[in-house]
């Protein structure tokens, strides 16, 4: 027979109980426990970069074409960077031809605050010269996207533009296109083209 | 004196049938008012839970239309909510006595009233702005709509429970508890412990949609910046998530007095969390049975409420439900602490192992402070009650 004292005691032993099993289980499994869940792992890759001219006269335009595939897995977001050294801004200079990308292109301007280093933090940094900014929101794992541009040069001289691409969240040196070369303001790698924009 | 007692009996049998009439018609209109009370309810738990999951897809970036799946629940519940205070506001013309039903008549008119006119202020807002985020004008008219109409609705619930004009008694199950004396109500039946479920659910639902709308960082657009401060929002969640959560889960009890009703209103709340923010995302699927866990603080609360009645103990089972608040409001209290502890870029991938980091660094230091607001809402929670039943007293 259960006394009323023998039921407080234990009711008292099994809310104890209760309470250390889902308060140790919280604290202190559960956070190893959803580190060590798999993070994606996303790997772009500019399969193909276009350009119609390599030299031209001042005052014509040239075509650049872009093909950009992620071949990792499934990226939260995914982003494919096409900035002008030479231009002071894009609107008048550069046109969007083709896109196929399931959200809408940002248009990066001069003195704009933007996301650094594979955008790890909330941190920001100024941007320098003007881009084109293609994403997908999520990038699915194998798909495709392209993006054509027509850019009528400000002025005489050699023309530059940087491409790359990025996969978010950025897991390890694979999450960035191309994985080596030269480094932009924003710290991340880049492919650089030239058009030769001679006087007419 | 045959004739007279004739006479007396036909009076009587008159008398008879006319209360059996007013009976009927009492318990009609009593129906049709509780049946409007809870379409309100069910109405808002609907566009509640639509919102939940939209701001989930939002986060997911699904791609959205106007007729997706979470906006047809949000629109259907706003249609169930507008039909439920119109059979509420023709159940309680027929009332006797109308006192008492009219602060919650008034409360759900007013609430319904801007939802209603959410929908085109929303539709001004985008035109003129564009995308809007979490916090905006129009955003904050349906959501305090929703409020005060669900308050309205539980409180309408809770008085035509207790309400009875042909009976000399007024007291029903929502009798203020005396400390150290259990008391379990007989006059309740199970669909109204139900009833007060899903009238609660409501008001948790609302509420906890205004602390999300000032706290998460989901509110900075092309023309506006409405983003709380980190800090503020840190504080404010940490004060206003437990005190919630306490408040809302005593409510469930004190208006019922029976074991079982806290730990139901809890699992429901659980479960609607799992339904709109985590099955969505692919990557929180694998946390949902950890995260179910947290019924387990609810039912301890609950046995402690349900077994022993003195204060220190309902404030213990107060500090049980604060302490376990950062682990219910999972997976979106990530991004409010976020702000101030870890400042990584939340991606829908990363919300468990971000959590997970927020959650070895800052548990510990936020503990307090949660157990505490815990008791507070305890403490809100009796006075509520208490001073409900003077009001329906008052008004008696």
């Amino acid at each position: 027979m259960i006394t009323a004292s023998n039921k407080t005691i234990i009711i008292a032993v099994a809310i104890v109980a209760s309470l250390t099993f889902y308060f140790a289980l919280s604290v202190f499994y559960l956070p190893d426990f959803y580190q060590s869940l798999k993070i994606p792992r996303p790997i772009p890759f500019l399969s193909e970069v276009k350009i119609s001219e390599s030299m031209i006269h001042f005052g014509n335009s040239f075509d650049i074409e872009i093909t950009a595939t992620n071949t990792g897995d499934s990226a939260d977001h995914q982003t494919v960077s096409v900035a002008f050294l030479n231009l002071t801004q894009t609107e008048g200079f550069v046109q969007i031809t083709k896109y196929d990308f399931p959200q809408s292109p940002f248009l990066i301007q001069v003195g704009d605050e933007i996301h650094y280093d594979y955008a790890s933090s909330d941190d920001t940094i100024t941007a320098q010269y003007p881009a084109i900014e293609a994403y997908g929101r999520p990038w699915e794992s194998n798909a495709t996207y392209h993006l054509g541009l027509k850019v009528t040069p400000e002025e005489p001289g050699r023309f530059v533009f940087f491409v790359k691409s990025v996969g978010l969240p950025h897991t390890d040196d694979l999450s960035h296109f191309p994985s080596d070369g030269l480094i932009d303001y924003q710290r991340e790698f880049v492919k650089a083209y030239s058009v030769n924009v001679t006087e007419p | 004196m045959s004739s007279r007692t004739s006479d007396t009996s036909s009076g009587s049998a008159e008398e008879s049938t006319q209360t059996t009439l007013d009976e009927e018609k009492y318990r009609r209109s009593k129906l049709k008012f509780k049946i409007g009370c809870i379409l309100i309810s069910l109405g808002v738990l609907l566009t509640l839970s639509g919102e939940s999951w939209d701001i989930t897809n939002h986060l997911i970036n699904k791609p959205e239309t106007f007729f997706s799946t979470p906006h047809l629940m949000l629109y259907t519940g706003v249609g169930v909510a507008a039909l439920g205070s119109v059979i509420m506001f023709v159940g309680k013309r027929s009332f006797a006595n109308q006192g008492k039903f009219k602060l919650p008549m008034r409360l759900v008119i007013i609430g319904i009233s801007m939802v209603v006119i959410a929908g085109p202020f929303d539709y001004t807002w985008h035109v003129a702005f564009g995308l809007d985020g979490l916090l905006s004008p129009s955003h904050i008219t349906l959501t305090f709509g929703l409020f005060l109409a669900s308050i309205g609705a539980l409180s309408g619930l809770v008085s035509a429970r207790n309400y009875s004009p042909l009976l000399t008694s007024q007291k029903g199950g929502n009798q203020i508890e005396q400390e150290g004396k259990p008391k379990q109500s007989v006059v309740l039946l199970g669909m109204d412990n139900l009833l007060s479920i899903i009238g609660i659910l409501s008001l948790w639902l609302t509420a906890t949609g205004v602390l999300y709308m000032f706290s998460l960082p989901f509110s900075d657009t092309q023309s506006f910046d409405f983003n709380p401060d980190p800090t503020f929002a840190a504080i404010f969640a940490t004060i206003g998530f437990p005190l919630l959560l306490s408040t809302i889960l005593y409510l469930s009890y004190g208006l019922n007095y029976r074991f079982g009703i806290l730990s139901i209103t809890g699992a429901a709340f659980l479960l609607i969390s799992i339904l709109t923010t985590m099955i969505p995302n692919e990557f929180l699927v694998p946390t949902i049975s950890f995260y179910f866990l947290s019924i387990i603080p609810f039912v301890v609360a609950d046995t402690i409420l349900s077994y022993s009645k003195t204060k220190s103990l309902q404030y213990v089972a107060g500090g049980v439900l604060g302490s376990c608040s950062f682990m219910v409001y999972y997976p979106f209290i990530t991004y409010v602490y976020n702000g101030v502890v870890t400042h990584t870029t939340v991606f829908p991938s990363l919300i468990a192992p971000v959590y997970s980091e927020i959650m070895i660094s800052s548990y510990s230091l936020l503990v307090g402070p949660l157990i505490a607001a815990g008791i507070l809402g305890v403490v809100l929670g009796r006075y509520i009650i208490s001073h409900s039943k003077i009001l329906e007293q008052k008004i008696e």
